[in-house]
């Protein structure tokens, strides 16, 4: 089975003398749930774009699904990958939620039926039954990210890129959007997911990738890369809180490795003999 | 917490910005927006503003310079004031010398050529000597790390690098009051401490008054005095932020999460294991109740 994503020698520059990013190799398995971290300005976003397809590298490859995206067509890239906007207003222009995930349908010659079929089906799976004739840029931005993800979804990617979803977002919207890409990527597609909110990148990711000033500073295990203060310290990030404690209570016996709060709570609980 | 930060200047009893019984509506909205909101900030607060979305922070915060109901229209009721002043008496450019106001969408603010006449413009349009706006100018980009941008257009920044020039063009006008709503959404995590630091270094040296609305729960415990919770267009808590998080339903009702080592030490509470007497709001104060709990010895 081909890599779901291969990064090869990869540099990038806008304007030829700024490389924005420099020397990426990297490769993905298909399934896989990335999360790619960094600070302002560290090329996560040119990344993004680069996987696909929207710019192509300076130098060096991209394959998806071992297809070279220098000489794929963007529509071939586009049945591929879904690109999931920080700003759902980005990418919605429809007048009605159902014309919304359907205009992506018509463009791959399918019968009227079979496009109402796939429309209702994600609607449904999506709980937007509810707002279907609603202008989705009225909708709430829970809402309005729902019809964005079941337009992506409905294409049939295997590849879905996000981009900083839930920045601005408060908890319960957050956890909504993260909690359906989990169960997305428990249905094989694969998941890119660039944030700046370490929780999400704790409790979600199983890979993390850490860029730092347009290098692959790292990559491994998100347990390890996270809870690597030294890394994230001259990579200018900060753990979750959690991470951050155990990394503190070290000496009183945890191992410095907590990811969520359940995780902690066990620790103490066995230290202190319960 | 820094301890390069000193000890916090005693909060005034003389008032900057008082909300009174205040009710809007935007003209498309069907409902209030702010609904029978009262608040009082008094100078020299670190008052810190969460709450799911909708629940009307950002209005909140444009009526806290007049913004609404002046520039934003809609049906406007109640009373609001800054410095003695009503919002509704007096224009905002009088109002915005007292209160700074940076928003989530750094678009919105970014007018000049170079990120250094961006910073200048403020304290030049204040009357401030091109001296004393440079001096000001370097002073808060290096704070924010924005030194080696001053020379570029902001049009060329990415979306974070923005959203700080954003922060530091409102810091360089030194108002007394600043109100950040939602200006760290955009930033990495290290930078939003920075601002958290940075806001909190204009409060304790300097005696600024600030607002800071955020989803940044953890930063907000460790830094604000009293913790503002809102959820549709009422405040429903209004308490020093140790006192605020034993109302954990309040925070469940509104979808606004805990800080993990608060949650933590509830966790711990719920499974019959004492931890501290106080919820921890910070990592330090966490750790030294896991120290306690572990040696035998409670906080």
């Amino acid at each position: 089975m081909n890599e779901a994503i291969v990064l090869e020698n990869l540099w990038f520059t806008y304007d030829k003398t700024n490389q924005v990013l420099r020397n990426i190799n990297l490769s993905i398995k298909p399934g896989e749930f990335i999360a790619i971290i960094g600070n302002n300005g560290s090329g996560k976003s040119t990344l993004l774009k680069l996987i696909v397809g929207l710019i192509k590298p300076t130098v060096g490859r991209v394959l998806i699904d071992g297809v070279d995206t220098r000489t794929a067509k963007v529509s071939e890239l586009a049945r591929k990958i879904g690109f999931f906007f920080q700003n759902p207003n980005d990418q919605l222009f429809a007048s009605t939620v159902r014309d919304e995930i359907a205009f992506g349908l018509k463009n791959l010659n399918l019968s009227k039926e079979e496009i109402r079929q796939n429309v209702d089906d994600a609607i449904r799976e999506f709980q937007l039954v509810e707002v279907e004739d609603v202008f989705p840029r009225f909708l709430a931005r829970g809402d309005k990210q729902k019809v964005c993800l079941a337009s992506i979804i409905v294409m049939g990617p295997r590849i879905i890129l996000l981009d900083e979803p839930t920045t601005g977002q408060d908890n319960r919207d957050s956890r909504a959007i993260m909690d359906l890409v989990t169960k997305l990527n428990g249905r094989g597609i694969t998941i890119i997911l660039v944030t700046h909110q370490m929780i999400n990148v704790a409790e979600y990711a199983t890979r993390t990738v850490v860029l730092n000033n347009g290098e692959l500073a790292a990559e491994g295990p998100t347990r390890e890369i996270l809870s690597n203060i030294e890394l994230m310290r001259a990579c200018d990030l900060l753990p979750p809180q959690i991470t951050r404690l155990s990394i503190s209570a070290r000496d009183l016996g945890f191992d410095g490795k907590m990811m969520t709060v359940q995780e902690m709570a066990d620790a103490v609980r066995r230290l202190n003999g319960a | 917490m820094n301890s390069d930060i000193p000890e916090r200047s005693p909060i005034s009893s003389s008032v900057e910005i008082q909300l009174d019984h205040v009710n809007f509506r935007y003209p498309t909205s069907k409902t209030d927006v702010l609904n029978d909101v009262s608040l009082i900030v008094r100078k020299g607060e670190f008052l810190g503003i969460t709450g799911s979305a909708g629940a009307g922070k950002t209005t909140l915060c444009m009526a806290m310079n007049g913004l609404v109901p002046n520039y934003t229209m809609g049906n406007f009721s109640g009373k609001a004031t800054v410095k003695g002043k009503s919002t509704l008496e007096h224009p905002i450019s009088e109002l915005s010398t007292d209160v700074g106001l940076i928003f989530q969408d750094p678009e919105s603010q970014l007018i000049m050529s170079t990120v250094e006449e961006e910073l200048m413009f403020g304290p030049i349009s204040h009357g401030k000597t091109m001296t004393e706006a440079l001096e000001s100018t370097h002073y808060v980009a290096k704070i924010l790390g924005i030194t080696e941008f001053l020379k570029r257009s902001p049009q060329t920044l990415s979306g974070g690098q923005k959203q700080r020039v954003a922060i530091a063009a409102a810091l360089t006008v030194n108002p007394d009051v600043l109100v950040l709503d939602e200006a760290t959404s955009e930033l990495d995590p290290v930078t939003v401490q920075r601002v958290f630091e940075l806001c909190r270094t204009f409060h304790d040296q300097l005696g600024k008054t600030i607002i800071m609305v955020s989803h940044e729960i953890e930063f907000l415990s460790e830094h604000a005095e009293r913790l503002v919770l809102m959820d549709h267009g009422r405040i429903v808590l209004d308490r020093a932020p140790a006192e605020a998080f034993k109302d954990v339903d309040a925070f469940r009702k509104t979808g606004v999460r805990l800080p993990q080592v608060t949650e933590l030490a509830l966790s711990l509470h719920e499974k019959g294991i004492a931890f501290g007497r106080e919820p921890p709001l910070t990592t330090e104060e966490c750790l030294q109740d896991l120290k306690s709990l572990l040696s035998g010895n409670r906080r």
